[in-house]
């Protein structure tokens, strides 16, 4: 090091609010997942079935398809040929299907974004900084919930703004203002709920293999576990067990307010907008939202005490 | 800035980690030695406000050490080896320097001065998993470095380092301490921070057990005995007289030089002026062999044990 020619220069200013470090959390943590490419499998895999519902929507709206067979293009994948409404389930299904690529990217990527730091001691970075462990905290959510959003509410979203701009009719646009704030809300539920399960299990699972079974045994044990239960008991009720059944429960909850919000009435068959079923199902949403609370409730304090107990374990 | 601990004692559940340590650290370089599980680690995140003292008080100038106000004057190098393999080492300091609250375009200037101050410019853009420990060393003092403290703690800074390496940060580290910041390091190889400093911190069974300059601990253990090698050209004479001296528990002659060793070094070097005076020895060469702070730090420990 030429050391006569350091240009070591003091620092004058003013710095930004701790919270602003989030911003540089997340930045890492994107760094660090899509520098894998392994990873960009799991991504590509989304990518595909985001093209499959783009392409659907661009061919029925785009060729000459006999009414019977859009119909049932479309239905099969939750949307209506009325582009002026009936859409809700599309989105909802589509939010479903990426979900599923997302627990697998979460699952391996759980390790790598918040695991690391407790297993090679990294925390001392953050937390020697201006930062304590309220930002480290909010800021590894927040990088877990990019990460679900940039694959389920963007795309989403990009879908909403292909139906509308492939739809001659204005209509779309006034009828359907709701949906695209239905869809962040789902993905905000989902971004919630996925984050705080993911970043509290990986702080005290830490290496990957642990944590990818159990991540895995939490949605597909408890999924398969529900089902038979629910078919054995006939108590539709079990399917509450289900984490993603809530999520989604949750989810249709959300494009309903968004009806209520813009007025809309429901009444006989399209009781509930079509959205539930039933009753019985509007009321299941309801208690999944109770469960989904609680549980992260509880997993956030466990994340707490965690962080909490880094200076014990150090 | 100085950093201060008072009164402080950290429980971990029934262990104790540090106990009862009060001192005034700073500015310029102080050495902090221990062996392991002295209370060395302990000390330094209390230092770098990960740790709340069970009791007392640590503070970074008027500030407490936790406080969001004291972090911002504090650079931490932690005993970390393993971080963020996948980015780059000018990425990881940029990014440390966001988490203080930089600007984007202040992180990158202050990311490439750092960068510069631990000769990373050229390799700043390889993976942290592809470089080598000493490159790893040199990008953690970067990180610390990155938001200009006037307190810097830096654990274990030297390891993995090559001798030239060493001989730079060393150099540069005084340079930074001769800018009034207060910089407490701590390292096992005693020798590296005692060419650094004179001031040292010496840790055994989260105490402290010693504190000042090297020769002022070892006067302090007037208990140890002290060694001078003394090289003169009438060897057997002086051997003779100074086992006359009161002080003197024993001389041992080799060839030319004569290894004394004294229970008070203060009046045996008296005794000792006047001797070679009256006698007119020639002394050629005269050392003292044991104010090493091994040495001074073999004796302490087993003191404290």
């Amino acid at each position: 090091m030429g050391i006569d020619n350091v240009r070591y220069h003091g620092w004058e200013g003013e710095l930004r609010t701790p919270w602003v470090a989030c911003a540089a959390i997340i930045r890492v943590a994107m760094l660090q997942v899509f520098r894998r490419k392994s990873y960009w499998v799991v991504i590509g895999l989304g990518l595909l079935n985001f093209l499959l519902f783009w392409s659907i929507i661009y061919a029925v709206t785009q060729f000459d398809i006999p009414r019977d067979d859009q119909d049932k293009l479309l239905g099969a994948f939750g949307f209506s040929s009325e582009a002026s409404g009936g859409q809700e389930n599309g989105y909802i299904m589509f939010m479903q299907r990426q979900s599923i690529i997302v627990m697998i990217l979460l699952a391996f990527s759980g390790s790598l974004l918040v695991g690391a730091d407790f297993r090679f001691n990294s925390l001392p970075f953050y937390l020697s900084r201006r930062i304590d462990r309220r930002h480290y905290i909010v800021g590894k959510l927040l990088a877990v919930g990019t990460l679900v959003s940039l694959l389920t509410t963007v795309p989403a979203l990009l879908l909403f703004l292909e139906y509308g701009m492939f739809t001659s009719s204005l209509d779309y646009w006034r009828d359907n203002w709701q949906t695209p704030v239905a869809v962040i809300a789902y993905g905000l539920v989902m971004s919630t709920v996925l984050s705080v399960l993911l970043v509290t299990l990986s702080a005290y699972l830490q290496k990957m293999a642990p944590i990818a079974i159990t991540w895995s045994s939490l949605f597909v044990m408890l999924s398969t576990m529900s089902g038979q239960l629910s078919r054995r008991a006939a108590d539709r009720n079990w399917h509450l067990l289900d984490p993603w059944r809530d999520i989604r429960y949750v989810g249709k909850l959300c494009f309903y307010a968004g009806k209520r919000l813009a007025g809309e009435v429901s009444q006989g068959a399209n009781a509930y907008y079509g959205i539930f079923a039933n009753d019985d199902e509007f009321r299941r949403s309801l208690w999944a939202l109770l469960i989904l609370v609680s549980v992260c409730t509880v997993a956030i304090v466990a994340l707490v005490r965690r962080v909490r107990a880094v200076e014990i374990v150090n | 800035m100085l950093l201060v601990f008072d009164r402080v004692t950290k429980f971990y559940g029934p262990v104790i980690g540090v106990n009862n340590i009060s001192c005034r650290i700073g500015p310029g370089i102080t050495g902090l030695f221990g062996a392991n599980g002295a209370g060395k680690s302990t000390m330094m995140k209390l230092a770098s406000g990960q740790l709340r003292p069970s009791q007392g008080e640590v503070r970074v100038g008027e500030d407490r050490a936790w406080s969001s106000a004291a972090k911002r004057n504090l650079g931490f190098s932690p005993d970390i080896n393993s971080f963020y393999e996948e980015m780059t080492g000018r990425e990881f300091v940029y990014v440390m320097a966001r988490l203080c609250g930089h600007t984007r375009r202040d992180a990158r200037r202050l990311t490439e001065i750092a960068l510069e101050e631990v000769d990373m410019v050229d390799r700043g853009d390889r993976r942290i998993g592809g470089c080598s420990h000493g490159m790893r060393q040199r990008i953690k003092l970067a990180q610390a470095l990155v938001n200009d403290p006037p307190v810097l703690l830096l654990d274990e800074p030297m390891t993995g380092i090559d001798p030239g390496g060493r001989r730079d940060i060393g150099r540069l580290l005084v340079r930074m301490a001769e800018r009034g910041k207060t910089i407490l390091v701590s390292s096992h190889i005693l020798n590296e921070v005692e060419s650094l400093t004179d001031s040292i911190l010496m840790i055994a069974a989260g105490r402290i057990v010693a504190s000042g300059t090297l020769s002022e601990v070892r006067n302090l253990l007037d208990d140890q005995p002290f060694t001078v090698e003394i090289t003169t050209d009438r060897a057997r004479e002086m051997a003779a007289r100074l086992i006359g001296i009161p002080e003197v528990l024993s001389v041992e002659l080799r060839g030319e030089s004569l290894i004394v060793r004294t229970l008070s070094p203060g009046s045996f070097f008296g005794r000792c002026a006047d001797l070679v005076l009256s006698e007119q020895f020639v002394v050629h060469r005269l050392q003292t062999l044991d104010t090493g702070a091994d040495a001074v730090f073999g004796y302490l420990q087993q003191g404290s044990a």
